[in-house]
């Protein structure tokens, strides 16, 4: 069973490519369920299975290239994106991703590469995390509101920050019709040079960020961040494919094999979101996020403690592959008891008789484009 | 238009979808393991293999699901990404 294991042919390191599988099949499972690409988990994933972090990064963002450009072409025919606002940001994305991508390869250079960006890991995934229990704590109060106080709580003002940045007086003034707003082209400039900096730097698609970015600064509705936002992604991640590639960090034969699992998962991730409601399961996704930044500290540890490498290293494999492992099956379950509840109650509203019905009364597949994203 | 009953049809394009995945996962078994075997010319074999098959296999699925699908559904057979795609990466 050795062909299990390969040289991979770029990065020179023997990987369990069945891994790979896994890791893409979990990190689509978890995508797709919670919409997002999962590049925050793709990264520290391939560093954990014996990639080096430069080759983790490049490897990460080719695929995440891949799965984002379908994605955005999809939301492009609900006419989410706004393309002039898309293409002025292209300037700070790629001009952003190359400054990150410039600073890695420098840091490579000098052999903090896996100390500098697990740093900047802890940081994104404490983000993350607490974004994600903020959530679930908000999510409490607004029940105990509404259990407390009949006809509903005083409507939120939210945060209008965007109304102060639109009226910068700096040249050229932009109207981006479908965005609905006009502002300077340097507010979305220097919003998508951020982002860019960090997808080059972390590898990831910066949406984590640019979408609340483009909301809250930028002034532009929700439905339209997250289709220009997919948009930036999809550029970001295919110009940082194409540039780790020329510098010789992407493993392209890793990327399809993480692109097929991604593919599987999403499917599934996607459409149970179709039969899970409720926020227990967002609240176990924090969790994953506590345990995907532990097991970064861990590799810290590890290179800090070299007697007890072995250890950290093992450990924070077993903690990150797990955690994944757990999430993608409850997810799996979810999906698999939703699809056989479906079809028992399709066919118990079916008539009895065994009439052929006509096309016109089928009940067709409920298409994503159809179905609504339930609130969880 | 394969008429049918909307269940029956339902669980079949939902059977197509499976096959074709586990079909797409054996495909990357046999491309790896035909590549292991050749491995002055990894990537070569590994690519040659697995898109030769990925490509027929996949049209064949939409072919498939495209026959099964409603009228009003007919040209969009059930995806594998939300509409909504990944909204944070």
């Amino acid at each position: 069973m050795d062909w299990l294991y390969i040289i991979m042919p770029i990065a020179g390191v023997p990987i369990f490519w069945p891994g790979l599988v896994i890791l893409g099949l979990g990190v689509g499972i978890i995508g797709g369920f919670f919409g997002m690409g999962g590049g925050w988990m793709v990264t520290p994933g391939l560093n954990i299975l014996g990639f080096p972090m430069a080759f983790a990064i490049g490897t990460d963002i080719t695929q995440m290239g891949g799965m984002s450009l379908i994605s955005s072409m999809r939301h492009s025919r609900f006419g989410n994106i706004d393309y002039r606002l898309g293409v002025i940001m292209v300037v700070g994305t790629v001009a952003g991703f190359e400054t990150g991508a410039q600073i890695i390869m420098w840091l490579e250079r000098i052999g903090h590469v896996d100390l500098f960006v697990r740093l900047g890991y802890l940081v994104l995934l404490s983000l993350i995390a607490w974004l994600v229990f903020t959530d679930v704590s908000q999510m409490k109060k607004d029940l105990k509101i509404r259990k407390t106080a009949e006809g509903g709580a005083a409507e939120a003002r939210g945060i209008q920050w965007h109304r102060t940045f639109q009226r910068l007086p700096l040249p050229p003034v932009v109207y981006f019709k479908t965005a609905g707003i006009r502002c300077s082209v340097w507010l979305p400039i220097a919003v998508s040079y951020f982002t860019g900096f960090l997808a080059g730097i972390l590898g990831i698609g910066g949406g984590l960020i640019r979408m609340p970015a483009l909301i809250y600064l930028v002034g532009v509705p929700t439905h339209v961040a997250v289709g220009t936002d997919l948009f930036e992604v999809a550029i970001s991640s295919l110009y940082g494919a194409a540039s780790y590639t020329y510098k010789g960090r992407t493993e392209l034969v890793a990327a399809v094999i993480m692109m097929v699992g991604a593919a599987i998962g999403a499917q599934i991730g996607s459409i149970t979101t179709k039969y899970v409601q409720g926020y227990g399961i967002r609240l176990f996704f924090g969790i994953a996020v506590v345990g995907c930044a532990v097991s970064i500290a861990m590799k810290l540890a590890a290179a800090a403690f070299l007697p007890l490498r072995f250890l950290f290293d093992l450990g924070a494999a077993i903690l990150i592959l797990g955690l994944v492992g757990i999430l993608a099956s409850i997810i799996s379950a979810r999906f698999v008891r939703g699809v056989q509840l479906e079809l028992r109650a399709q066919r118990a509203t079916e008539p009895a008789a065994p009439a052929l019905e006509s096309p016109d009364s089928q009940s067709a597949p409920e298409t994503p484009q159809e179905k609504s994203r339930p609130s969880r | 238009m394969i008429a049918c009953r909307g269940s029956q049809s339902q669980a079949l394009r939902i059977w197509i979808v499976v096959l074709t995945d586990l079909a797409v996962i054996g495909e990357l078994f046999l491309a790896m393991y035909l590549a292991h075997t050749r491995r002055e010319q990894f990537t070569a074999v590994f690519a040659g293999v697995f898109f030769g098959l990925l490509i027929p296999t996949i049209a064949l699925a939409k072919l498939l699901l495209r026959r099964l699908a409603p009228p009003e559904a007919s040209g969009d057979p059930p995806e594998a990404v939300s509409p909504e795609g990944p909204m944070i990466q």
